[in-house]
């Protein structure tokens, strides 16, 4: 029975849309991440001077620094971002597929 | 109320020898004290989380009650292991940007768990990750390998955590380290076998919270004597470090372009890998609940990794040049992973640094408790439920496993901790996140992203990348040089995870494509109904 409904929600085209749109999100997040990660990590690999630098000439604050607070905030700012998506956006429109799927099942 | 009495008199009669011998020799009182009334009151937890803990969803998944900012806090409270606390505070202190180069790595692991991993997982599994990488794949070799990795894994970091309590401990309390090793380990079977997972989070959360509270005052106390100039605070870290400038500077500690990117590839991967955190998501009721945890845990983890930066660069200028913790030959006293806990004495005296001290053993404590329940699940859940009992167990019988699984991993742990007391265990935490992200998460994310993937891909796969992990580190320059005294290493570099992952995904990709069996057909075929299930959760008929 359970089964049914899956196999239904599957073949459901708005869900394979909300699937789609998802996916497509978590995907274009996690590119940011790992593309920012891995510049740093490269740029610490192969160009470590870059980070040296000093931010400007009356300071000892180095490139750095601001570099490694960035990604921290990148990652706290993806994680909002994605949560809040999904809460406003993707949670109703799955509850809707969800209750018109059951609701049809129902019928049938 | 057999078990309070029993817990009772259990803590009685692990208490007073140590009061006894305490009296005799030069301990902290402070420390202790404190360190026995957060004791005291996670027995109480227990004994609580016992009479809650009935069904087999309530000891491995707290009966999936656990809400999202308590889960976060706990995962956070993971996360903020000693080797994190003490570790990187120290590797900051040692060579400044080089910790934070770690620091920022077991961050960004998280918001590549919540968008690829998380809801899934909690939508496919119930108590364990090998849950959800069985649901299209054999149940049998899926689960002995997940099992293997997570064992693996558990001992390792258990080990590492042994030694380094029994170590911390002789230095912060003044208590030999064979009492120190056998205090964490009664005290971690006793939470685990009778509270499960609900002692083991609510221990975690409150050990969160105190170390939160301790980091928070030790970073202010530090800007406080820098009226709040960062500036200032790199400044007297300059001045004041034999580097110098150097320290805001990436250099020492990873020094080729190899190694960078393969320490980068195992924090990061690694972190998605770990069996006790992923265990965290079973407890919590639903995948929306799951996301929040990892908003929570992200927030507090990224904010305790600020604080130590400031604890870190603090320590150079507040500890370093004080004599008071410096020995003959000028070195901090109990090493660089001490600089810490000096620095709480520093600013805040014996009172402050009692604090600290029973907060760091505290958190060695909640840590291994939810190691050995993820390692017991393995045991328990993954190779006698679903191996030994094909999903059809006894009633009760699971729990009962899981329980003397506890106990003898426990044991063994302890038995490690004593036998390790002298090595260079170091290794071992690397080790583990090589591992974890060589064999836990390659299967974990290709079954729910590759429909090509098959059992037998998986299984082959998954033990091609943990034999090679455990093989680029046995004859890497760790062991092979430093340990076994070996003039060259055959393995060059210091972190596997770029080759052990490689040769994880390159074979599990070449086996499954080539591998025409009908349970191959079968595994790919129900990939389809494996992601709708993956998406919509369980649904509300069938709970």
């Amino acid at each position: 029975m359970n089964t049914n409904i899956y196999v239904k929600i599957a073949e459901d085209q708005t869900f394979q849309k909300l699937a789609k749109d998802k996916i497509k999100f978590s995907w274009k997040l996690s590119g940011l991440i790992l593309v920012s990660y891995y510049t740093f990590i490269l740029v610490v690999a192969f160009y470590p001077d870059w980070l040296s630098q000093p931010l400007h000439s009356q300071t000892v604050i180095t490139w750095g620094i601001p570099a490694a607070l960035f990604l921290i905030v990148l990652s706290m700012a993806t994680t909002v971002l994605y949560v809040r998506r999904c809460n406003e956006n993707y949670d109703g429109r799955m509850a809707a597929i969800i209750s018109r799927v059951e609701m049809k099942s129902i019928d049938d | 109320m057999f078990r309070m009495r029993f817990l009772l008199t259990l803590f009685c009669l692990a208490g007073f020898p140590l009061l006894a011998w305490a009296s005799e020799k030069t301990v902290n009182i402070p420390a202790v004290s404190m360190f026995f009334i957060f004791v005291t009151g996670t027995l109480f937890i227990t004994w609580w989380a016992a009479r809650r803990t009935r069904t087999t969803s309530d000891f491995y998944a707290a009966g999936g009650k656990i809400t999202g900012f308590q889960n976060g806090l706990a995962i956070a409270g993971d996360y903020m292991s000693a080797a994190s606390f003490l570790g990187l505070s120290g590797l900051i202190f040692a060579s400044g940007f080089d910790g934070i180069i770690y620091s920022v790595g077991f961050l960004v692991g998280w918001p590549i768990i919540l968008f690829l991993l998380a809801e899934r997982l909690r939508n496919l599994g119930r108590f364990t990750f090998a849950d959800a990488v069985s649901f299209r794949l054999q149940p049998v070799p899926i689960r002995s390998l997940s099992a293997c990795g997570t064992l693996t894994v558990v001992l390792l970091y258990l080990v590492a955590q042994m030694v380094g309590a029994g170590k911390l401990i002789e230095v912060l309390f003044g208590f030999p380290y064979e009492l120190a090793v056998a205090v964490v380990g009664v005290l971690m079977i006793l939470y685990v076998t009778f509270g499960g997972m609900i002692a083991t989070t609510w221990v975690q959360i409150v050990k969160a919270v105190l170390l939160l509270s301790g980091a928070t005052f030790l970073a202010f106390a530090v800007l406080w004597e820098v009226d709040f100039s960062f500036e200032q605070l790199f400044r007297s870290a300059i001045d004041n470090h034999a580097s110098g400038k150097l320290i805001l500077a990436p250099g020492r500690l990873i020094s080729d372009p190899i190694s960078a990117i393969s320490l980068g590839l195992a924090l990061m991967f690694g972190t998605a890998g770990l069996p006790h955190i992923l265990m965290r998501f079973f407890t919590v009721p639903d995948a929306k609940e799951a996301r929040k945890s990892v908003i929570f845990a992200t927030g507090f983890v990224g904010y305790f990794y600020s604080l130590l930066f400031v604890i870190g660069f603090g320590a150079i200028f507040l500890v370093g040049p004080n004599t008071d913790y410096l020995d003959v030959t000028g070195a901090i006293i109990g090493g660089s992973n001490m600089a810490a806990v000096h620095l709480s004495q520093a600013v805040g005296g014996d009172f402050f640094l009692g604090f600290i001290s029973a907060v760091a053993f505290a958190t060695i404590l909640a840590v291994v408790s939810g190691l050995t329940l993820a390692g017991a699940s393995a045991i328990s859940h993954d190779v006698y439920a679903s191996v030994f009992c094909k999903g059809e167990p006894k009633e009760g019988t699971e729990i009962l496993v899981s329980k003397v699984a506890t106990i003898a991993l426990g044991i063994t742990a302890m038995i490690l901790g004593l036998s390790f007391e002298n090595q260079n265990v170091a290794y071992m935490v690397g080790l583990a996140f090589a591992i974890a992200a060589s064999v836990n998460f390659p299967i974990l994310f290709l079954s729910m992203y590759w429909s090509g993937l098959t059992s037998r891909g998986a299984f082959i796969g998954g033990s091609i990348g943990l034999a090679s992990a455990v093989a680029c580190v046995i004859t890497g320059p760790t062991i092979w040089v430093d340990i076994l005294g070996n003039a060259e290493s055959i393995f060059p570099y210091k972190h596997p995870a770029l080759f052990s992952m490689t040769a994880a995904f390159a074979s599990i990709y070449l086996v499954s494509i080539f591998d025409s069996s009908d349970e191959a057909a079968h595994a790919k075929s129900a990939f389809k109904n494996q992601f709708v299930r993956s998406i919509v959760g369980p649904l509300n008929s069938e709970k």
